[in-house]
């Protein structure tokens, strides 16, 4: 699953350490999942689209969606 | 492995558990041997105490763990399964091989804490690696 997660944050000039901090996760979590090499829980998929208010589809789409 | 704030907490209750339930276990073995060596009832006291520690010890680690975030925890999951599994596959070899004197000398517990602990340190970093 690939995701929006590292232009979301650098829009908004975070690091990774501040997302984390947000949804209350380790850095080295945000790290794997933005690197794509973990995909998170629904409840944490959730907290991402509250704090970047945008649906969960526009964060996260699967590897074969364009 | 970075840690929010409840992990830091939860980290902090776990070494101290863990450093009491040690220091609890190196009084009853030394304890026993050396100071109250004809007291039984000392020694079953302060073993109840080990015992009690030891559970102690056990419940702060799931409360640990629940504190762990779900890499974390997955992790965690990932390091536990291979260590319990060294655990057994290893103690019956072990064992067996005391029972059928390939090996000569007496299993000792020590030995397979050790394996346990080492395949879990190992296990630990690879896993962490395998996400970074």
């Amino acid at each position: 699953m690939r995701n929006r997660l590292k232009v979301l944050r650098a829009e908004r000039d975070w690091t990774q350490a501040d997302l984390a901090t947000a949804v209350d996760v380790s850095r080295q979590t945000i790290n794997a999942i933005e690197k794509g090499k973990f995909d998170p829980s629904l409840p944490l998929a959730f907290k991402f689209s509250r704090l970047f208010d945008q649906t969960i589809e526009q964060i996260f789409f699967a590897d074969d969606d364009e | 492995m970075n840690c929010t704030v409840s992990t830091k907490k939860s980290m902090s209750r776990l070494a101290i558990a863990t450093a009491a339930w040690l220091l609890s276990t190196a009084v009853a073995t030394f304890g026993s041997m050396l100071l109250w060596p004809d007291q039984q009832l000392v020694k079953i006291l302060v073993l109840l105490l080990n015992l009690v520690l030891g559970g102690v010890m056990i419940e702060v680690n799931r409360r640990y763990v629940l504190a762990l975030d779900e890499l974390q925890q997955k992790i965690y999951l990932q390091a536990s399964a291979i260590s319990l599994g060294v655990a057994v596959i290893g103690g019956i070899t072990y064992s067996l091989a005391d029972t059928t004197n390939v090996i000569p000398f007496d299993a000792e517990i020590s030995v397979l804490i050790m394996l346990v602990g080492i395949t879990y340190l190992v296990s630990m970093i690879i896993a962490t690696r395998r996400y970074q």
